[in-house]
């Protein structure tokens, strides 16, 4: 487990499968069975964690995408990081060179 | 939007969402109702070509991939091609007889393919009935020790039993037994001729009261469960009667791409197109296509249409067409409705 949030990188979970279907995306949870639908902004976060990515870095690319204000966006990202890791769809990791 | 209007997207748009690939005819075991033609001859796929297979698969959005045979680890490059799998990030299932999954080769499926689970084949409740079926002596004994394995390993499994004449009385057993080994067990009660035409396995079929005995079970144990739709039929939501041709396809070693395991139709080969423009171009494909809506609206013409089970592929085998209801369908869709009946007059 990392030792602080700037160490922390998100990933996509080891044992979660995910596709972009149509506009939406689809992730089987192998470990639970379960299926997890996001919307468009969902498979831009998760299309970001093919890789650890930081919090910091996975807004400055959404923003790339998204012209909404930063302070918002990133409140959004800190409460849906956690609901997806809760779902199993991600995971926390160590970040590359922390 | 959740998963079940997804896949209402997937057969509106038809987006390749499944990929049966059976990898090889060969095998192990030597069940005598198998539906595989052993006797096809042709140049089967190269590694390179599954490779390529793959990742096509993958940029066309494919989430959902089956290795299958005759047994696929009987195939040289299954664990080289499972692992790719996993690297590509599908949602690997092996539909497997399980008799090779010794601890060493079970260890290594977990290790290196990491698959959502297992589809294993069960033919009977005891070693005589499952190993007459198989037509290897031991085979029920090798499958319940390999069983226990893939539990000690947390694999995922669940088990399909092809319900036949010789195991028709033993159906209440195997539920047991699947209960003990803590899986889920589905029943198919509906032997198929063999992709080459040959009638033989039928010989095997359930008799109708065996049937009857196996639908009422399952009704039974749906009621109990307050889980309908585990075996019953359900109607389609959709235009189309199934996503055969629309969200899945079938390929057999030598290429041949099919909309769907039992739709033994072809609508191109991988040795002269890729699956990206067979998906793409495929007239007969477009054919297939419609016909799922032509079936729907067939079925949608009887009261409980839903209950018959209809594949388009066996009414094709059956009457040489797939837009015409089979007889087999129809005694099961009067079956299902008369066992409806005297539930709800009696319920439990």
């Amino acid at each position: 487990m990392p030792d602080s949030d700037a160490d922390t990188c998100f990933r996509m979970a080891e044992h979660a499968r995910f596709r972009r279907v149509v506009d939406e995306g689809v992730v089987v949870v192998q470990s639970s069975a379960e299926v997890v639908v996001v919307d468009e902004v969902g498979v831009s976060v998760l299309e970001r964690l093919d890789r650890p990515t930081s919090v910091g870095q996975l807004i400055d690319d959404l923003l790339t995408e998204y012209a909404v204000d930063r302070d918002r966006l990133a409140a959004d990202i800190a409460a849906y990081l956690p609901e997806l890791e809760q779902a199993g769809v991600v995971q926390r990791v160590l970040c590359e060179g922390a | 939007m959740g998963i079940n209007d997804v896949m209402g997207r997937v057969w509106r748009e038809n987006v390749l969402f499944s990929a049966f690939l059976e990898l090889t005819y060969r095998c192990n075991l030597a069940c005598r109702i198998c539906y595989n033609d052993t006797a096809q001859q042709g140049r089967p796929l190269s590694r390179e070509q599954y490779l390529t297979l793959l990742q096509d698969l993958r940029d066309l959005g494919t989430l959902s991939l089956t290795f299958s045979g005759g047994e696929p680890l009987a195939h040289p490059d299954f664990f080289a091609l499972g692992a790719e799998a996993r690297r590509h990030g599908f949602v690997v299932r092996i539909k497997t007889n399980g008799h090779a999954l010794n601890e060493r080769l079970a260890r290594r499926v977990n290790d290196e393919i990491d698959p959502f689970g297992l589809d294993i084949s069960l033919h009977g409740a005891c070693a005589e009935t499952h190993d007459r079926q198989t037509g290897v002596p031991g085979s029920f004994h090798r499958l319940l020790t390999n069983l226990g394995t893939l539990q000690d390993l947390g694999l995922r499994f669940s088990l399909n039993c092809p319900v036949t004449a010789w195991n028709e009385g033993e159906v209440e057993a195997i539920f047991a037994l699947a209960e003990r080994l803590g899986a889920y067990v589905s029943f198919d009660s509906d032997i198929t001729p063999r992709d080459d035409g040959d009638r033989a396995p039928q010989a095997l079929a359930p008799t109708p009261g065996g049937v009857e005995r196996l639908e009422r079970l399952q009704l039974t144990r749906e009621r109990a469960a307050a889980k309908p739709g585990l075996a019953v039929p359900e109607p389609s939501p959709d235009a189309k009667q199934c996503g055969a041709g629309s969200a899945g396809v079938a390929i057999d070693p030598y290429g041949t791409v099919y909309p769907c395991v039992q739709w033994r139709r072809p609508v191109g080969n991988l040795h002269q197109s890729s699956i990206k423009a067979i998906w793409r171009d495929s007239q007969e494909l477009g054919r297939i296509r419609q016909h799922t809506v032509t079936v729907k609206q067939l079925l949608d013409s009887y009261e409980d249409g839903h209950l018959m089970g209809f594949c388009a592929g066996r009414a094709q085998e059956e009457t040489g067409t797939p837009l015409q209801v089979y007889p087999l369908a129809l005694e099961r869709m009067k079956l299902r409705q008369r066992l409806r009946k005297a539930s709800a007059t009696h319920p439990r």
